[in-house]
C-alpha cells in the first residue's frame, strides 16, 4: 500500500489523528500534523512511498505543530517534536516541511546505529554506489538532483547509511532538498521535476523540496556497493575536473563527516578503512551540469585495494 | 619503544592514518611521523637508531635538530599510547 491509495481527506484525518505511519527506505516514521503546507509536501513528495494503515511499531515519532499562545497568530512558527519532546527552536511557520525533512534526518542521524551514517549524498549506478560528502554549498545537492534523472538512481541526498556488516549502502531516496539558485537550475533541466513549494529565509536561504525518482523508489529495497568518494565542488566558470585524492586524506575527512562514526570506534575506523579500500576517491570541480553528467558516466569501480601495513593493519 | 594494543593504523601510498581506541581519535601521519612509525613497527628502537634511518630515508641530516625532532615526536606518539618504553635489552639491532 502507498500513500497515493489513500484519499486527500483520509490523509488529513490520519496527519491530524493518529498519525501517518510512512516507510522512508529502512525506517518506519508515525508523523502527525494539522499545518496545511506539510500535508500538501507530504502529499506530493511521498505520494509513492509505502504506508502501514494499521500498526503501533514505528522507528520515529515525530510530529509538526504550532505553539500555542500569540505565536500561533502572530510571526507564525512550527515546532518539530520527536517522542512528543521539542528537540529544536521553533521556526518560521513558512519552513516547516524543510523542518520535518531536517528533523527526519536528525532522527536517523542520531539513533540509526546500526549503520554507520555518513552526511553524504549517494547515487548509483549498474550496482555500484558513488558516495559524495560535501559541505553545504558545494554543489552536491545540484548534481545529484541533475545526476539521478540522468542515469543514475538515488540512494541518499544527506544521509549515506552504511551497513556495519559489509559496508554496502542502504537506500532512503527521500526529497532533494536545493537551495536557492539551484531550484531554478534543475526545475529548468529536469521538465518532470516535481518541486515543493519554496520556503524562504531558512539558515540554508530559499529551499524546495526535489520528489525522489520513480525508478529510484521502485529500487529503494537495493544495497549498493561502494565504489567511489567524489568530494564535488561547483565554482562558477570552472572548467569540470576530476582529480585523484589522497585516500588518507578521504578517510579523516569522511570520519568528520560521520555523524556517529566515534560511536562505532574501532569497528567505524575498519569499515571506513575497508570502504575507502574498495573506492576510487576524486576531488570534483564543475560549473556545467551536462559534462558532469559525462565525466560520472564514465566512471568505473576501483579494483586496486590499499596496501596494508602491520600484522593485519592492526593491534596485537 | 614498542607497539601498543590500543591503535591501529592503515596505510595508503605512503600516508599512513592512526586511530586511537582509547581516545577515539582518527589522525593522518606527516612523511616524518609516518616514517618513524613505520619504524618502530619493524622493531622496538632508539631514538638515535630512528634519526639514522629517517636521513636515510626522507634524505635528511642526521644532526641534533633531527634527533630533537624524533624525540619530540616519541613523547606525542607515547602521550597518545601509539608506543611505550621498553628496556634497552629489548630493543634490537641498536648501537645509539
Amino acid at each position: 500500500m502507498k500513500l497515493s491509495d489513500w484519499s486527500r481527506q483520509e490523509l488529513v484525518a490520519r496527519l491530524a489523528g493518529p498519525g501517518l505511519n510512512l516507510w522512508t527506505g529502512p525506517f518506519l516514521n508515525r508523523i502527525r500534523t494539522r499545518i496545511p503546507a506539510v500535508v500538501d509536501g507530504i502529499s506530493l513528495l511521498y505520494a509513492d512511498y509505502p504506508i502501514e494503515a494499521e500498526g503501533d511499531f514505528a522507528d520515529f515519532h515525530v510530529a509538526l505543530t504550532q505553539p500555542l499562545g500569540p505565536r500561533r497568530w502572530l510571526r507564525r512558527q512550527v515546532n518539530f517534536e520527536f517522542d512528543g519532546l521539542r528537540i529544536f527552536k521553533p521556526l518560521p511557520l513558512d519552513q516547516a516541511l524543510p523542518m520535518m525533512e531536517w528533523g527526519l534526518n536528525w532522527c536517523i542521524g542520531g539513533h540509526a546505529h546500526q549503520y554507520l551514517i555518513i552526511h553524504s549524498a549517494t547515487i548509483e549506478k549498474d550496482g555500484f554506489a558513488a558516495i559524495l560528502p560535501g559541505a553545504p554549498g558545494s554543489g552536491k545537492s545540484t548534481l545529484t538532483a541533475y545526476l539521478v534523472n540522468n542515469g543514475w538512481r538515488l540512494l541518499s541526498d544527506e544521509l549515506a547509511l552504511l551497513s556495519l556488516e559489509d559496508g554496502r549502502v542502504t537506500a532512503l531516496a527521500r526529497p532533494i532538498s536545493l537551495k536557492n539558485q539551484s531550484i531554478d537550475i534543475i526545475g529548468g533541466l529536469i521538465p518532470s521535476a516535481r518541486l515543493s513549494r519554496r520556503s524562504e529565509d531558512t539558515v540554508k536561504g530559499t529551499v524546495a523540496l526535489l520528489k525522489a525518482p520513480a525508478d529510484s523508489l521502485a529500487r529503494i529495497g537495493e544495497t549498493a556497493q561502494p565504489a567511489w568518494v567524489i568530494f564535488p565542488s561547483y565554482k562558477k566558470d570552472a572548467a569540470t575536473a576530476l582529480v585523484p585524492r589522497p585516500k588518507a586524506d578521504t578517510v579523516i575527512e569522511i570520519g568528520r563527516n560521520a555523524f556517529n562514526y566515534s560511536i562505532h570506534g574501532r569497528q567505524g575506523f575498519d569499515l571506513l578503512s575497508k570502504v575507502v579500500d574498495g573506492c576510487a576517491s576524486y576531488d570534483f570541480t564543475y560549473s556545467d551540469l551536462a559534462e558532469a553528467r559525462e565525466v560520472f558516466a564514465a566512471l568505473e569501480p576501483a579494483a586496486a585495494p590499499a596496501r596494508e601495513v602491520g600484522p593485519k593493519t592492526s593491534s596485537g | 619503544m614498542k607497539r601498543e594494543d590500543t591503535w591501529c593504523w592503515r596505510a595508503w601510498d605512503d600516508e599512513i592514518v592512526v586511530y586511537d581506541d582509547l581516545s577515539g581519535d582518527t589522525m593522518k601521519l606527516n612523511p616524518y611521523m609516518s616514517e618513524t612509525l613505520r619504524c618502530l613497527q619493524q622493531a622496538p628502537a632508539s631514538e638515535a637508531t630512528i634519526t639514522r634511518h629517517l636521513a636515510e630515508t626522507l634524505e635528511a641530516d642526521a644532526d641534533s635538530r633531527l634527533q630533537r625532532w624524533v624525540a619530540r615526536a616519541i613523547e606525542r606518539f607515547e602521550r597518545v599510547g601509539l608506543v611505550e618504553a621498553v628496556a634497552a635489552s629489548e630493543q634490537s639491532g641498536q648501537s645509539g
